[in-house]
């Protein structure tokens, strides 16, 4: 390199400031993100509290975990699983924006061998491309399990660069503090000692657009890496549907495009067995979202469950091209 | 080469450490050949990062560079005295992979309807119309100004430099090539900050606006004109930030360099009329079409300066996309241009200048994104009918944003406004575009800025696509 002679004139000051000024901001950034996200603060606190009943439970039996979004979070009183069907049950349910492969990491790290893992994540996740939302990688952060992130797909940088809030979160939140409304929808009090989310909030439900589910090719590739890393530690994994709104008019056809897409799910993993093919017509059963039970028909959708596990109430691995259980 | 990518400075700061380190060895060895490991060093730089991209897109680059180089060696050895003939040789040689790669499926399908399965999955190699025009410029320069060859390296350097390959600006050889044949890595303090300024403020524009924008970007309307103007002012404003935000990042890399790269955007949004538009708005292929096609049939010159205006125009249209959409863009704009050279002396009052000016620029930016020729002319015919614009039908255009999304895209509309203001102040007091927005205490909130509102994924830029 050819250096300037004067050590003061080979110093890009106005570089070096905005150097400073990047990592500066993105150190306060991370703290906000880990510290003071009102949503990061609610699921840290959520996964806090399911490690916790994780740890009560007894240690010499084989538990089951299950995992999902927000749908999971809402629908699986563990307590109730425990108490009344004497399942030794662990809702490991967190949210939808963590993104599939995020999920399953945190929910894999409470997995033991001789487990049983639910898979209940939500039909869209698993029709999604890959992807890693900054939301879970957040979450990791957040708990003190960066590896979750890292095990996931991203690398320490991209990780790092993404502990900051993005202009959907400031933005909303600004229009949050002017209209002095609460700044994130659910409250910690909604978290059950169990991890269960009893959702207070109340809103109308609007009518879900009913699509047909394929899964894609990263929903195909994270099952089968579920499978195959259940089979290594002899755990039992099922899929099994979240209950969703749908009104009675689109039930069929609601119900024929969650049909194709547990066969697509059957040919890699069995499914828990569900009648009702996931589909709910009532629409009073719903809190605030299509996919967020209120505590009765959580209560119910558990009992379900319960059930379904008890009897191991499921349709088997169907290679593809083969017959269709109906 | 997404230089709102991590991968990409991941990779730039590692290929300069490695060429720091080497050079450090080389100068203590022999100092003289610094000179050429320097322009080595460069070129390998950017094919490396090319490579990185795609493998096709750098054999693609290799084979045009290669066929520049040697098919001018080839002319100026053997066929100096006719030289210029030869443009009629080398010029569809070096457009036949731009032609392949970008216009075959458009020419056999749409236009032939020989429906060959094979044209359709062709993928359009990253830069190859920046690069094809910037080396047929060379061409011209070369044959027809008669200008010597450079040497091979420095010409490598000229068409290969990484800041300008894939999205320009369309450097000409006056202004880069001597650049290039005295390149030196140097460390330039003032050069270092002031691309400092340019590169915060392109990511300013691409991750917090263009980024941002393009979440709301929603082009399923057709029957309500309000959703579709705010597709267009979105689409507008999207496409501005986001390759005016890849340009004035490549000016940035450049000037850390040590080298100056024209600047590609002068801040169009704030031009009174179409022609100051077009001399704000990609400079560098303004001055392209100016210089080798428009002032060759003759200019504003010959009772043909009309046709002159609407061929430069097609083609330039038929230069950013195979598609009618794109024919019809450029011959909207074609038309807007001869119109205001037909109005003469016949001025507005500026704020009505300006308003004409944006109202015209955004009603053409629908035919830029909308690819599907029938959706394009629905749209086009609900704008033109008055009987559509109705109280539910803006009532209707506005239900989506309710709540945290229309407080959101309100709030980055106020932003974009807030930066085309400071752009049009940076105009009119100073007179040199972008200056407020590049004092250092607006780059610094800027960058604050950045890492609050830039989204998690980034898109690619748009301008890579052509």
């Amino acid at each position: 390199m050819l250096l300037s002679t004067s050590h003061s004139d080979r110093i890009p000051r106005f570089g070096v400031t905005v150097l400073a000024v990047v990592l500066g901001a993105l150190c306060l950034a991370a703290c906000y993100t880990l510290f003071l996200n009102p949503e990061i603060s609610l699921w840290k606190h959520a996964y806090r509290l399911k490690c916790q009943w994780s740890r009560h439970l007894p240690h010499d039996q084989p538990r089951i975990v299950i995992y999902g979004g927000s749908s999971c979070g809402t629908s699986v009183n563990a307590a109730r699983m425990r108490t009344n069907h004497n399942l030794p049950v662990i809702n490991m349910g967190l949210a939808a924006g963590f993104g599939a492969d995020m999920l399953t990491q945190f929910a894999l790290n409470e997995l033991r061998p001789g487990d049983t893992l639910i898979v209940a994540l939500e039909p869209e996740l698993l029709c999604a491309d890959a992807g890693l939302p900054a939301l879970g990688i957040q979450c990791s952060f957040a708990v003190g399990h960066p590896e979750f992130a890292i095990r996931a797909g991203a690398s320490w940088p991209s990780a790092l660069l993404s502990l900051r809030p993005d202009a959907y979160h400031c933005l909303t939140l600004l229009g949050k503090m002017l209209l002095r409304q609460p700044l994130y929808r659910y409250s910690k009090d909604e978290i059950q000692s169990d991890g269960w989310h009893a959702v207070t909030a109340r809103r109308d439900i609007p009518e879900p657009i009913v699509a047909a589910f394929d899964l894609s090719p990263h929903g195909h590739d994270l099952l089968r890496r579920i499978r195959e890393y259940c089979a290594e530690r002899h755990v039992r994994v099922a899929y099994s549907l979240p209950w969703m709104y749908v009104s009675p008019q689109q039930e069929a056809k609601a119900k024929a495009g969650f049909r194709d897409f547990l066969d697509q799910v059957s040919s890699i993993i069995p499914v828990l067995n569900d009648v009702a093919l996931g589909t709910h017509t009532v629409k009073e059963d719903f809190a605030d979202t299509p996919l967020h039970l209120k505590p009765e028909a959580a209560n119910r959708r558990s009992d379900e469950l319960a059930r379904a596990l008890q009897q191991w109430d499921v349709l088997p691995v169907i290679p593809p091209g083969g017959a269709t259980p109906r | 080469m997404n230089f709102a990518e991590l991968r990409f400075w991941q990779l730039l700061l590692m290929g300069l450490g490695v060429v720091l380190l080497l050079r450090a060895v080389v100068a203590t060895w022999k100092t003289e050949w610094t000179e050429n490991f320097d322009k080595v060093s460069l070129v390998a730089l950017g094919f490396m990062l090319l490579l990185a991209v795609s493998a096709v897109t750098f054999i693609v680059f290799l084979v045009v560079l290669l066929c520049t180089y040697f098919g001018l060696l080839w002319i100026l050895r053997w066929h100096r005295q006719h030289a210029p003939r030869y443009l009629w040789l080398l010029v569809p040689l070096l457009l036949t992979p731009l032609f392949y790669y970008k216009y075959s499926d458009f020419v056999m399908n749409r236009l032939f309807r020989f429906e060959f399965d094979f044209f359709r999955h062709v993928i359009i190699p990253v830069g190859i119309s920046f690069y094809t025009f910037q080396k047929i410029a060379f061409v011209v320069d070369t044959l027809v100004f008669k200008q010597a060859l450079p040497r091979f390296l420095d010409f490598a350097n000229f068409a290969g430099f990484f800041p300008q390959i894939v999205a320009g600006p369309i450097e000409r050889r006056n202004d880069l090539l001597p650049q290039m044949e005295r390149f030196r890595f140097r460390w330039l303090p003032a050069r270092i900050n002031e691309g400092v300024t340019w590169i915060a403020l392109g990511f300013f524009f691409k991750c917090a606006l263009a980024d941002n924008l393009a979440a709301y970007f929603d082009a399923s309307s057709s029957s309500n004109p309000y959703s579709i103007w705010l597709t267009n002012c979105l689409f507008g404003l999207r496409i501005y930030f986001d390759f005016a935000g890849y340009s004035l990042i490549a000016l940035g890399i450049a000037s850390c360099l040590g080298v100056r790269l024209t600047l590609n955007f002068a801040s169009p949004y704030c031009a009174l009329n179409v022609v100051e538009f077009w001399r704000r708005w990609h400079i560098t292929l303004s001055q392209w079409f100016r210089d080798y096609v428009y002032i060759p049939l003759g200019g504003a010159k010959t009772r043909f300066w009309a046709f002159n205006i609407m061929v430069v125009f097609l083609v330039s249209g038929v230069w950013h996309g195979a598609g009618w959409n794109f024919v019809l863009w450029g011959a909207l704009h074609g038309a807007f241009l001869i119109a205001f050279r037909f109005s003469g002396a016949w001025r507005m009052p500026r704020a009505l200048a300006w308003g004409v000016t944006m109202l015209a620029v955004f009603a053409a930016w629908l035919c830029f994104y909308e690819l599907k020729t029938t959706a394009l002319l629905d749209k086009l015919r609900t704008l033109s009918t008055p009987a559509a614009y109705t109280l539910d039908a803006l009532r209707a255009a506005g239900h989506p944003y309710v709540g945290a999304h229309g407080f959101v895209l309100g709030g980055l509309l106020v932003l974009a406004v807030a930066t085309l203001i400071l752009e049009w102040l940076s105009l009119r007091i100073r007179n040199e575009p972008y200056y407020y927005l590049r004092k250092p205490l607006t780059v610094c909130a800027l960058v604050v800025l950045t890492i609050l509102l830039a989204p998690g994924n980034n898109n690619a830029f748009i301008y890579f696509a052509f």
